[in-house]
Order: structure tokens, then C-alpha cells, then sequence
């Protein structure tokens, strides 16, 4: 992709296009992309959860709910405040090497932020749904829930000592096998996180259903691009523990499928990148299809355990993973 | 400054995009009757809502731990090993606190 961006940025200077209109016209182009990714890969995970679980069941609505959507269908601002940043959170992803739509130095806290924020909107609108006074009780839910996740990062930042995200997958690339991945010090940390997805996950679910603005069982446009963020979200938040936990883009094998056989270097590069996209995407396909799984084992626990579990022992545990993470580069490091 | 515009330019266009779509898809009438719905008040308990506000101040107290942490861990590598000590007084200090709230938790719901 740099090679393409070098090309697409000589021939912009060649006509004469100042660097400026060049970058705009490079977002755009990435952007586009990332739409494009959006809706196909939302629709992917939309259907596997419709295959194991059953879930959405697109054309039976109740008329509470068509009250509920009445109401919520000239909401624009609350449709934009979830709709907007999860595509922004498809621009944050290192999809290969050199391939990140929007580099930042400080893309973990980003990606971070606005994860947490698509959680507690998310938990927001469900709780809220129907009754006025649950906003402190989705709070103090979403607090608890997020706090062992977020020490659980800590734990990384303090392994790589770094915000951003493609330098802590090339940092898990020191070592060419799957033991360079920081699932291997941080393995509370990765457990921690997970737990933490599939809890909140379920937790939404359990006030989706209950409450009557149900993102399962509308026909409307707007309700179902709702539904495929929500599906994005999943997606999202495997991506980030795959960057952070197993290695992102880097091969399983420890070596490119697309290096073994020499034909041409431009074609050989060209490859890797496709290759690095392929396992980034494979990877949390891989762990998305694991986390509807346990979130629907976890449904069947009561609201109340699935928090004091999290706040009781998962909270504890993340401290404890704190501590292996500084020990660790103290003795020689990883 | 180049790193920022991009972030800024990316949010602009997801914004810009989200808009422009919520405008563009007009919401089907559906044939089903609509109902009046029943708005059911939902009181809580004043304890209740104590308690709740008291959790969302504890883990905002772990919360600002947090963010102290953050900057030391971006730059421990680099530090002594007496940098590391004094940091694990800290987070012993947090694990206390954690303990006494867990004890005072118990308590409550034994009476």
C-alpha cells in the first residue's frame, strides 16, 4: 500500500494537485474503504450470530416496539452519535504494515475511547429505553465492567511502552512464532479483556431485550444500520484484543504463505500486504465467532453475578496481571 | 500536525456520512396499528441510588490510579529499578483500598 500511496502521490504532484487536496482525496479514498469493510463484514458477523444463536428475527415486530421506534425515528443526533464513531473506529484498524487509514501516534487511546464510549451509548440507549431513572444504574453497570478491561491495556502499555498500535504489533514481530504475541506474559490480561467483551455484550442484550427500543426486531433502514453497527462493534473490539493480545496482522506460522515461492519482488510485497489483511481479519472473525458464543452462555447468569464476577475476582486479577507486566521487562523482558 | 488532520479529516467524513445517510433513508410507514404505550414509572429506592452514585465515585477514584499510572508506564522501561518500587507501594496501596471495599460490601449484605 505504501507503494501505491508513493505512485498516488508523484502522479497528484506531477499534475500539479497541491499535497493537501492529494491527502483529502487519500482520506476519501480510505474512507470509502472503510464503509465498504463495514457493511460487509457486519453482515458477516450479523449472520453467523443469526445461525448460533438465533438472535435477530428481522420480521416480527411488536407493537410496543414500532411505539418505541416511532418516537426514535426523527432522532437523528442519537443516530449519528453511534453511527459516526464506529466508522471512525474502522479507520483506526492497522490492516497491514504500512496500511492504516488513519495513522496516529496515540491510536490505542483512541481506539480505547471510543470503544468505551459505543459501550456506555449503547448501554445508554438500552437501559433507557423505556425507563427514565435506570441512566445512574447503566452507569455504575458500565464503570464496573469497563475498569478491569481498561487495567488489562495498562498491562500492555507498560509490556511495549507504547501508544500506538502498529508499533505493539511490530513489537509482538521480534519474535517469529506465536510466542512473540503478548498473550504469553499478559495472559490474565487477554482472559480479563474477553470476559470483559462478552460480559458487557451480554449485559446489552439482556436490556435490549427487555427494553421496547429492541435493535432485534425492526424492519425499519435506519434501526437495521443500527443493528449492523452493533455487529460491528463485536467485530471492532476482537480486532483491538487481536492487535493487542495475538499479534494483529502477523502470520500464525511465523512466516508469509506469499514469501515461499520467489516470482517477483513487486508481486511478492504486493502479496505480504494482502496476505497481512487476510490474517487480521481471519483472526478476529475467529474470535468474534467465540465471543457470540460465550455471550450466549452467559446470558443464562443473572445481571447482578456477571457484574460482582467482574468486579470481584476479574478486578483483582487485572491488578495482579499489572504486576507480571513490570516484572516481566525487569528480568530480561520478553 | 499532519497525524491530527488526518484524525480530524477521518471524523469529519464519518460524521458528515452518518448525516447525510440519516437524512437520505426515510423510515417506512408500517400497516400495523399503533398502540398507545404504557409508560411504566420506575421509582428507585433512595439507598439505591446511593449506592449506585457511591460505585460510579470509587471507580472514577480508580480511574484518575489509571491515568497516574499511564504516563509512568509508557516510559518504565527506561527507568530504575527504584522507580519500580515506588510505583508497587502505589498499586499496593490500591489493592488495600480494594480489599477494604470488598470487607464493607460483605458487610452490607450480611445485615
Amino acid at each position: 500500500m505504501d507503494i501505491l500511496y508513493q505512485y498516488y502521490s508523484n502522479t497528484l504532484t506531477q499534475i500539479g494537485v497541491s499535497e493537501f487536496c492529494g491527502l483529502i482525496l487519500w482520506y476519501i479514498f480510505s474512507f470509502l474503504f472503510a464503509v465498504f469493510a463495514f457493511f460487509i463484514i457486519s453482515n458477516i458477523i450479523m449472520f453467523i450470530d443469526n445461525k448460533l444463536t438465533g438472535l435477530i428475527n428481522l420480521k416480527n415486530t411488536s407493537i410496543n416496539e414500532v411505539n418505541a421506534i416511532e418516537k426514535f425515528k426523527n432522532n437523528n443526533p442519537s443516530f449519528v452519535m453511534i453511527f459516526a464513531p464506529t466508522l471512525f473506529l474502522w479507520g483506526l484498524v492497522p490492516y497491514s504494515n504500512k496500511y492504516i487509514p488513519v495513522p496516529s501516534e496515540v491510536s490505542l487511546l483512541l481506539f480505547m475511547t471510543i470503544l468505551c464510549f459505543l459501550f456506555f451509548a449503547f448501554l445508554f440507549f438500552a437501559e433507557v429505553g423505556n425507563k427514565k431513572n435506570k441512566a445512574i444504574e447503566a452507569a455504575s453497570n458500565f464503570l464496573q465492567v469497563i475498569l478491569p478491561m481498561l487495567f488489562s491495556v495498562l498491562g500492555i502499555i507498560f509490556l511495549t511502552s507504547s501508544l500506538n498500535l502498529n508499533e505493539i504489533i511490530l513489537y509482538q514481530s521480534i519474535i517469529q512464532n506465536t510466542t512473540g504475541w503478548l498473550i504469553t506474559p499478559a495472559v490474565f490480561g487477554f482472559f480479563i479483556f474477553v470476559l470483559g467483551i462478552v460480559s458487557i455484550l451480554s449485559l446489552l442484550e439482556k436490556q435490549l431485550k427487555i427494553s421496547s427500543l429492541s435493535l432485534f426486531n425492526i424492519t425499519y433502514p435506519k434501526i437495521k444500520l443500527l443493528i449492523l453497527s452493533y455487529y460491528s462493534l463485536i467485530f471492532m473490539s476482537s480486532v483491538f484484543s487481536v492487535c493487542l493480545f495475538l499479534g494483529g496482522y502477523l502470520p500464525p506460522l511465523g512466516f508469509y504463505l506469499s514469501e515461499v515461492y520467489q516470482i517477483n519482488y513487486v508481486l511478492n510485497t504486493s502479496a505480504v500486504y494482502f496476505e497481512q489483511i487476510f490474517w487480521l481479519i481471519l483472526k478476529s472473525l475467529i474470535l468474534s465467532v467465540i465471543i457470540i458464543g460465550l455471550k450466549t452462555q452467559m446470558k443464562k447468569i443473572e445481571e447482578r453475578k456477571i457484574i460482582n464476577i467482574l468486579w470481584y475476582i476479574l478486578f483483582p486479577l487485572s491488578i495482579i496481571n499489572i504486576l507480571v507486566c513490570m516484572i516481566v521487562p525487569l528480568f530480561g523482558g520478553h | 500536525m499532519r497525524e491530527f488532520s488526518g484524525v480530524f479529516i477521518f471524523l469529519i467524513l464519518s460524521i458528515l456520512f452518518s448525516v447525510v445517510i440519516g437524512q437520505i433513508i426515510n423510515i417506512k410507514k408500517t400497516n400495523k396499528e399503533i398502540a398507545k404505550e404504557e409508560l411504566t414509572s420506575y421509582y428507585i429506592e433512595k439507598n439505591d441510588v446511593f449506592k449506585k452514585i457511591f460505585i460510579i465515585a470509587i471507580s472514577l477514584l480508580y480511574f484518575a490510579q489509571l491515568i497516574l499510572l499511564l504516563p509512568y508506564s509508557l516510559v518504565f522501561v527506561k527507568l530504575s529499578s527504584y522507580a519500580f518500587f515506588q510505583v508497587l507501594i502505589f498499586i499496593i496501596m490500591l489493592v488495600f483500598s480494594f480489599i477494604y471495599l470488598f470487607k464493607k460490601d460483605n458487610k452490607e449484605n450480611i445485615e
